[in-house]
């Protein structure tokens, strides 16, 4: 025989907007041995045994929306594989397995009917006494206060609780108690098409805890609540979309930030362990030379102490016939990369200076014979960046026989004879180097810029000026290194 | 990284004898350079204005490169083309020049040439058929030692006005002036 104290209790009638799976509660059930604790004890029962236990025996659950968990007869059920032969069987059975390689193997009283299990409660939804009652004033007060009601109380009445009771729209809930007998504490439905969500009885927490009598060879004594951990109002739904808004920047973030770095392991700039310099040269256009289908040959010399990178430091431009306005375009540009070791610089020295050479040339189109049509040449300094960047160089070339007369008829019949290497008439202290006559030709338009970048540890200051300075340093690194 | 900011615009194609002429342009960089916003190449609109010789285009450049060396300093390709009755467009011009190792304003004025005929048939077929000789391994125009056997033409100029805009140069010791 079993009888059931039933404490006031109520239908909460919900409606919200928020997705379910947000549901989030704790269930408590305590066990009262001590009667003080029990306000509302009526049958005491005096003369009890002395070793009673006087320490509340308290299980407390978070469940989310259709968590399953096991009753201790589920768990030996379904540990069993021969019994398990539908699929929601099997995978229970999975579960379980996974539950005992875990060594989670105990069960409490708790457990849950989910919708899949189809329990159906032996009373009806929802107990025949239900009144309009508090709860109802609650409705009207949060009305009142115009309170956010995205999980608010919707109606608390008998006939519509039992309306709702048998609408197979709904997702049911169970959360039992594995007593003796099997008692169900709460009953969730949730019907999605309108958000409507039915729970009885109503939330509520520790303080106003539900009781639950158990008379059968001994009277036991339960007290349970349910408490709604959930979040309220739409605050979910914003974490969730604000996360996501997170992520998306986030990603933007990335993004932008892989395009303006190659790779982390390319973030690193260049740092050479020399200056570097890099000479961009442009060879534009050339005028008044004489005949036509010119080209430029051009080659740099530099001072022993410069490594060159990258770039040839020698090369000719694409042959031109000059246009209307008798210039010739070349508009050719060369690159040249070089390291210097700053430390051998000299301030105004001819040895820090980079001598590009020019040789202009013309092709005779009948013989495609080669004439010299002049020669020039351009001092680069490479202490600092000039800033003068363009040049317009005046060129010359030798007098062939040493006259006009003879030169014109030789370079008419016989073509241009170099005997002037292009390479060397710009050399340190030659004056007049071969003893011949030359003649002034055209211009040969020129650009040449410069990007230094220095070493980290730029030792401009630290230049040796003197010998003095040499032995002073040496000395002053021989004490550093004792 | 440093960054460079190129702002600009093609502004016209002068002294070109064909009318009707149109640019395509392009921004080369090293392997050490990367492009992070705005369009490497472009194309401009046909101008059909031939008085003077002068063809105008205005034809914005706004580019944003990052760059984690000074090798391959970035370099501006131009191509000029003449569009004829028929429709059809040969190249007139074609020309190069380094983007300014100088931040500020920049009126670049680039001098463009073109392939000259090799034959007097080439240039009867040039002159009524095909127009310009275009070159099909276009690496060629760009590198190469015996760069003297290619036969051009010189022809007009071309005239560009760029600012440039340095960022993080300094912090990696490069040194404009």
């Amino acid at each position: 025989m079993m009888k059931r104290k039933v404490n006031n209790r109520y239908t909460g009638i919900y409606r919200t907007s928020d997705i379910i799976d947000n549901l989030h509660i704790r269930i408590t059930l305590k066990k009262l041995y001590s009667i003080i604790q029990i306000p509302k004890f009526e049958q005491v029962q005096l003369g009890q045994p002395a070793d009673q236990q006087t320490t509340d025996f308290v299980e407390r659950i978070e469940l989310r929306w259709q968590e399953k968990i096991f009753s201790k007869t589920e768990f030996t059920y379904y540990s069993q594989k021969e019994n398990c032969k539908s699929e929601l069987e099997k995978k229970y059975h999975q579960i379980i397995k996974e539950q005992k390689e875990g060594n989670d193997n105990e069960c409490g009283l708790i457990f849950t009917y989910i919708d899949d299990d189809n329990y159906q409660p032996n009373d009806n939804f929802g107990p025949n006494e239900l009144k309009i009652t508090q709860l109802r004033k609650n409705v009207e007060e949060i009305n009142e206060n115009k309170i956010d009601q995205s999980i608010g109380l919707f109606a608390n009445e008998n006939e519509t609780s039992l309306r709702y009771a048998g609408d197979k729209n709904f997702i049911k809930m169970f959360i039992m108690a594995d007593l003796d007998p099997t008692i169900l504490l709460f009953t969730i439905q949730y019907r999605k098409s309108d958000g409507l969500f039915i729970v009885y009885p109503d939330f509520n927490d520790e303080s106003n805890c539900y009781y639950l009598e158990i008379d059968q060879n001994s009277k036991q004594m339960y007290t349970y609540c349910m408490e709604n951990l959930s979040t309220t109002s739409n605050e979910m739904t914003q974490k969730i979309k604000q996360k996501q808004k997170l992520d998306e920047l986030q990603e933007e973030t990335c993004e932008l930030m892989k395009k303006l770095s190659f790779s982390i392991k390319d973030q690193n700039f260049n740092f050479p362990k020399f200056c570097r310099i890099v000479l961009l040269m442009e060879i534009e256009s050339a005028r008044f030379f004489d005949h036509d289908n010119l080209h430029v040959q051009f080659k740099f010399k530099l001072p022993n102490f410069v490594r060159v990178i990258e770039g040839k430091v020698e090369g000719a431009t694409h042959s031109s016939y000059k246009n209307e306005k008798n210039i010739w375009n070349f508009g050719y540009c060369h690159c040249l990369v070089i390291d210097i070791d700053d430390e051998f610089l000299i301030s105004n020295s001819e040895m820090d200076k980079i001598l590009i050479n020019f040789d202009v040339i013309s092709i005779d189109n009948l013989w495609q014979r080669e004439r010299r049509e002049g020669i020039t040449s351009i001092k680069i300094p490479l202490e600092e960046t000039s800033s003068n960047t363009e040049y317009n160089l005046q060129c010359f070339r030798e007098l062939q026989g040493g006259s006009s007369f003879v030169d014109f008829l030789e370079r008419f019949f016989l073509g241009g004879i170099r005997s002037i290497k292009y390479n060397e008439h710009a050399q340190q202290g030659a004056i007049n180097f071969y003893g011949n006559s030359t003649v002034t030709t055209g211009n040969l338009k020129v650009k040449v810029q410069q990007i230094r970048q220095i070493r980290q540890s730029y030792r401009k200051n630290l230049r040796i000026q003197s010998i003095d300075d040499i032995i002073s340093s040496y000395h002053r690194a021989k004490a550093k290194l004792n | 990284m440093a960054e460079i900011y190129i702002l600009g615009q093609i502004l016209s194609a002068e002294n070109f004898r064909e009318p009707n002429l149109f640019c395509r342009w392009n921004i080369q960089a090293g392997s050490l350079w990367k492009f992070i916003e705005g369009e490497s190449e472009g194309q401009t609109a046909t101008d059909c204005n031939s008085i003077d010789q002068k063809s105008y285009f205005a034809h914005p450049i706004d580019l944003h490169l990052a760059t984690r060396g000074i090798q391959g300093w970035p370099k501006l390709s131009i191509e000029v083309f003449s569009v004829n009755a028929l429709k059809q467009f040969c190249p007139v011009g074609i020309c190069f020049t380094y983007i300014p190792t100088k931040p500020g304003l920049h009126h670049l004025k680039i001098a463009t040439w073109r392939i000259a005929p090799q034959t007097v048939l080439d240039s009867i077929r040039e002159k009524f058929f095909t127009g310009g000789f275009t070159i099909v391994k276009k690496d060629l125009i760009h590198t190469g030692l015996e760069r003297y056997k290619i036969a051009t033409i010189s022809s007009g100029i071309v005239r560009v006005e760029l600012s440039v805009f340095f960022k993080h140069f300094r912090k990696y010791n490069i040194v404009f002036d």
